[in-house]
């Protein structure tokens, strides 16, 4: 029997069986030929269980089963918690059978599916077992019809999506309805929090300022993992009692307390995914639209950033419940800002000054709250590095970066190695960012007679564009 | 807490352990060894929330037992109760990254949800040592210091009287005896902080303490002998037809395990995680870890009548002079040659060297009826990057143009072929321009596979520079490009030195003697005026000019150095006014 199934499987290829039993997906995975020394399974262990039905490697010197050291369950980091790892020793390759039982309770509508073929693979094959027609989305993939649904694809297939849900609105009210139930819990700790939030008569922007702070600084965020786990919402007051949660159960807190406080909210589930087919993975992101006299965006749960800015708002799109598609997520324009201010001395050494806003105040946030090299000073240097600066980073004064309703603002003193006296060329420092509005300024100690770059106005040296420090010659 | 000791202690902290105690049992009926520990901190920034709302306590399942007694969170503010951290089990992470199929290193995870800076975390855990793997060698470590400041701190050890314990670091601990048990106790007051630093060496190499071992390394290294060597060969047929094919040359031998047996473990023999498969099932099965390769080189070597031995190490800080079987984390072989030694590192692909350049200097205990203590893996050094560049200046001076090529030895060797390993080969010219700071209408190639040391890696190709010039007065300054702009390496390098002022010791990061030789054609009619060049100890730029073209070449050597030497060396490095020419039409400046 092995010996036809070796024949049979002359190609790398992948294949995966999709089935819902009592509420239970059933997904078999068949593998044949992987040159790969391992493949792993990840799988949630409250949600799924993960059985191999048989495994061996295959070579000049015959079919043989893969010992039993081979295989073991080990953590991963990321994504699933968990994943059962299959090893193919020696010099053949690996062929595969596993049956993987999800228990989460997401295949009421059927099952769904969001697939990359695997890079060693020269063809898949994906089936799945569910009345009616899926909406399904897949570059380089056949679909065949049939009692079963097949799906093939060849070595340039991409990814791979489908699923029998209809209806985005109805998609919506599916995944959502935890969230209602969870935001609309009531306890005493929740008006506290209200209250404590809203105190000294902060207005409603205040509230939510402060309101982000407390979150990102007291509750451990958990990651999302199974969308299973991301969509059984525990209620706000038990969240606020475990001081943890995931991103949907912060911004049910979030809204619960924001209710409190008498501040209208609704969520919005966000995605930067543009696949146009449902599929709840890909909704693991709970944004806030909140009624603060005039409407305003939030992400409850967004770390190190500004209070009212959206991380990858670019391109993100969200579902609301009520327009019966995903729509663009519209930015506010002017957010983003930055601005260098830079004070050059004759004998080298400089102080800069820098403000910023949106996405540059969360650029220095991310970069400097958790320096990698040990030292804030190491880490700005680092920074000036890439601009092709090396320069000696003395002190940094920077405000609590953890404090979401007050802005950034850096300062720092240090020194180049280039004298800047008369007659002499430096290249002068700068911060690089991918922002279109960074704004420098370099005041040097002596006037400017002519620069590579930007406009001089005595001993003013303004640029916009460069991302590499300017080189002048005084 | 007085005023002044709190100030020393919180500088710089990002925690506080107001108390830092262990108890170690030695011998206990039925174990080896009970460990206990109570950790009373108090975490006073945001990094120090970070760092300890979760705690791993890390065990192997097979050999020890792990109590966890008391894990709470004691809130600052009120109106926030006590609570119990919540805590699962679970396989390491980073296992299954690894290709480490052992679940028997397991961890307790403690989450401390909502911390918030000032609260206090009160943690007592009991690991209870069940059995030592391979040879009944123990050792414990306590460190009175910590990246955080620690307020007071005691270790006690109780052992049997008839027992021979041996103690190193820490001074004298104060003895008692009672009903045949030795008890020693070490205590220490305030200690200062050891936070990280750019280039720091690690905080375990660093810290105050102590270690108790009940046996001395030497004796360790001969019993581990007994049950780790692999003895000869005895006339394989195996063993003789791959000498045959690969040769015997001891760098091409340790290459081919290298490359040729997969790093796989797995939790097999008799002490899984510890025993070494025999090496013809691991050439049989193409796979294993380092002990497995280096008990199958050590094999293959004496087949090939070399000298060759096991030796243990730790990789991630120095072994201290006292050891046990649990403090080793890396197998690699020692081979005799004469009078001197020489340790190869079968494990890993991305070094030419016989050892990858973490490994430098380590302690290593020679797994060998001979051994005497440690011995000390070799510096190899010859750490060299070196460039050569023939450019032109574009007529409309707006680039700098030509053949380039670079070629690395030693540490700047593997740290490449560590990154093109890590980069799909379709993005390695991306990744060339950006480590050589060229414009993107360069087109470099590595030449070379960073898979196989037995071959050199090297780049080459065009490379482009933005030209850098700045004019006034009827003549142009024109920046050469330097080690600055072409060794990136080298100028992060440059930047983290410069940020070390701190006076503690600084660790190596990639050793390096940068050597760059160049030179410029310029356009037609434009005449050249070079710079005076620089010289300072352990760096020079000379340049040079001869009608319209310039030559200039430049060496820094970051291979060693106290750290203010070093500082001196790079900051002539980026200086930039040593390599400004002048240009300026027909007759001269």
């Amino acid at each position: 029997m092995k010996e036809l199934l070796l024949a049979l499987a002359a190609v790398p290829r992948m294949s995966v069986d999709l089935s819902v039993s009592d509420g239970v997906l059933h997904r078999i995975i068949s593998i044949d030929e992987c040159p790969s020394r391992s493949f792993s399974i990840p799988f949630d262990p409250a949600f799924m269980a993960v059985e191999l039905d048989t495994a061996w490697t295959a070579g000049p010197g015959g079919a043989s089963p893969v010992p039993s050291w081979a295989v073991d369950t080990l953590s991963q980091v990321g994504g699933l918690p968990s994943a059962l790892v299959v090893a193919f020793p020696g010099a053949g390759s690996g062929f595969l059978r596993a049956e993987v039982l999800d228990s989460s309770g997401m295949w009421d509508h059927g099952p769904w599916f969001d697939f990359e073929k695997p890079g060693w693979a020269d063809s898949a094959l994906v089936t799945a077992r569910w009345d009616g027609e899926p909406a399904w989305r897949g570059r380089g993939w056949i679909r065949t019809g049939g009692r079963v649904t097949a799906f093939r694809g060849g070595p340039g297939a991409g990814r791979l999506a489908f699923s029998w849900f209809g209806d985005w609105d109805a998609f919506y009210e599916w995944l959502a309805e935890d969230f209602e139930a969870a935001s609309s819990a009531s306890s005493p700790g929740l008006w506290e929090a209200a209250i404590e939030a809203g105190a000294a008569g902060a207005d409603p922007r205040m509230v939510v300022a402060r309101l982000r702070t407390l979150v990102c600084n007291s509750f451990s965020i958990e990651q999302p993992g199974h969308p299973g786990a991301w969509f059984d919402v525990e209620p706000a007051d038990s969240v606020l009692m475990d001081r943890s949660g995931d991103g949907l159960e912060l911004a049910a807190l979030f809204s619960a307390v924001l209710g409190r406080a008498g501040i209208g909210s609704r969520m919005l589930l966000a995605s930067a995914d543009t696949i146009s087919v449902p599929i709840p993975s890909s909704w693991r992101r709970a944004l806030l639209r909140v009624d603060c006299g005039t409407e305003v965006l939030v992400d409850p749960s967004a770390c190190l950033v500004g209070a009212f800015f959206i991380p990858g708002a670019s391109g993100c799109r969200v579902l609301d419940g009520r327009s019966g598609r995903p729509l663009t997520l519209m930015v506010p324009e002017g957010a983003d800002f930055w601005r260098e201010d830079w004070r050059m001395g004759a004998d080298g050494s400089f102080a800069l000054d820098l403000s910023a806003g949106g996405a540059g105040d969360s650029i220095v946030r991310r970069r400097l709250a958790f320096p990698e090299t040990g030292s804030i000073e190491a880490a700005v240097a680092l920074w000036i590095r890439t601009c092709g600066v090396v320069a000696q980073v003395a002190r940094v004064e920077i405000p609590d970066l953890f404090d979401l309703a007050a802005p950034v603002r850096l300062r720092l003193e240090g020194r180049i190695f280039d004298s800047l006296a008369a007659g002499s060329a430096a290249r002068l420092p700068l911060l690089p960012v991918p922002l279109e509005a960074a704004e420098r300024t370099w005041t040097l100690p002596e006037p400017v007679r002519q620069s590579s770059l930007g406009a001089a106005e005595g001993r003013i040296l303004r640029d916009t564009s460069s991302v590499r420090g300017p080189l002048v010659r005084l | 807490m007085h005023a002044a000791v709190a100030a020393f202690l919180l500088a710089s902290a990002d925690a506080v352990f107001l108390s830092h105690e262990a108890t170690v049992t030695l011998r206990p009926a039925g174990a080896v060894a009970v460990e206990e520990s109570r950790e009373v901190l108090v975490p006073l920034t945001a990094a120090g929330v970070a760092r300890y709302s979760t705690l791993s306590i890390p065990f192997n399942i097979l050999a020890e037992s792990v109590q966890v007694l008391e894990a709470e969170l004691r809130p600052l503010r009120p109106g926030r109760p006590d609570s119990d951290a919540s805590m699962i089990e679970r396989p390491v992470p980073g296992l299954a990254a690894a290709a480490r199929l052992e679940s028997n290193f397991r961890e307790y995870l403690l989450t401390f949800d909502g911390l918030e800076t000032g609260d206090t975390i009160v943690i007592s855990t009991r690991r209870t040592v069940l059995r030592l793997p391979l040879a009944d060698a123990f050792s414990y470590s306590f460190y009175f210091q910590a990246a955080d400041s620690v307020a007071s701190s005691r270790f006690t050890l109780g052992a049997p009287s008839g027992i021979e314990v041996h103690h190193s670091g820490w001074g004298e601990p104060a003895v008692t005896n009672s009903d045949g048990v030795t008890t020693r106790r070490w205590t220490c007051g305030p200690m200062s902080p050891l936070g990280r630093a750019p280039l720091g060496i690690p905080t375990e190499a660093e810290a105050s303490r102590v270690v108790v071992a009940d046996m001395l390394p030497r004796d360790v290294g001969r019993v581990l002998w007994e049950v780790l060597d692999p003895g000869g060969p005895d006339g394989s047929q195996l063993a003789a037809s791959l000498l045959d094919s690969v040769g015997t040359d001891p760098d091409t031998l340790r290459a081919w395990v290298a490359t040729r047996i997969a790093y796989l473990g797995s939790s097999i023999g008799t002490e899984p995680g510890y025993s070494p498969r025999p090496p013809e099932m691991t050439l049989r099965e193409r796979c294993g870890v380092c002990r497995d390769k280096s008990v199958l080189l050590v094999w293959l070597l004496r087949a090939a009548g070399r000298d060759a031995w096991l030796g243990l190490t730790r990789s991630t800080h120095p072994l201290d002079p006292l050891c046990g079987i649990r403090d080793f984390d890396h197998m690699v072989v020692i081979l005799r040659e004469g009078d001197g030694l020489a340790v190869l590192d079968p494990s890993t692909t991305s070094h030419t060297t016989r050892c990858g350049m973490g490994l430098r200097g380590l302690p290593v205990l020679p797994v060998a009826p001979w051994c005497e203590g440690y011995v000390t893996i070799p510096e190899e050094g010859g750490d060299t990057l070196s460039i050569g560049m023939r450019l032109a200046l574009a007529s409309d001076l707006s680039v700098l143009e030509g053949g380039f090529e670079a070629g690395m030895t030693g540490a700047v060797d593997e740290v490449w072929r560590n990154m093109l390993e890590r980069v799909p080969a379709d993005r390695w010219p991306e990744l060339c321009e950006a480590l050589f700071g060229a414009d993107p209408a360069s087109s470099l190639e590595v030449a070379g596979d960073p898979l196989d040391p037995l071959t050199e890696l090297s780049v080459g190709g065009r490379i482009v520079f933005r030209a850098e010039a700045a004019g006034g007065d009827g003549s142009l300054g024109l920046v050469l490009p330097g080690l600055l702009e072409a060794s990136v390496m080298g100028s992060r390098l440059s930047a983290l030195l410069l940020a070390r002022d701190d006076g503690r010791p600084a660790g190596p990061d990639t050793p390096m003697l940068e050597i760059l030789e160049a030179t410029l054609e310029l356009p037609a009619g434009l005449v050249p005026e070079a710079g005076p060049g620089r010289s300072v100890e352990g760096y020079s730029l000379a340049c040079s000019t001869e009608g319209g073209s310039v030559r200039w070449s430049e060496c820094c050597d970051l291979t060693s150095g106290s750290p203010a030497v070093l500082r001196e060396r790079v900051a002539a490095r980026c200086s930039i006014s040593g390599r400004l020419i002048i240009l300026s039409s027909g007759g001269g400046t």
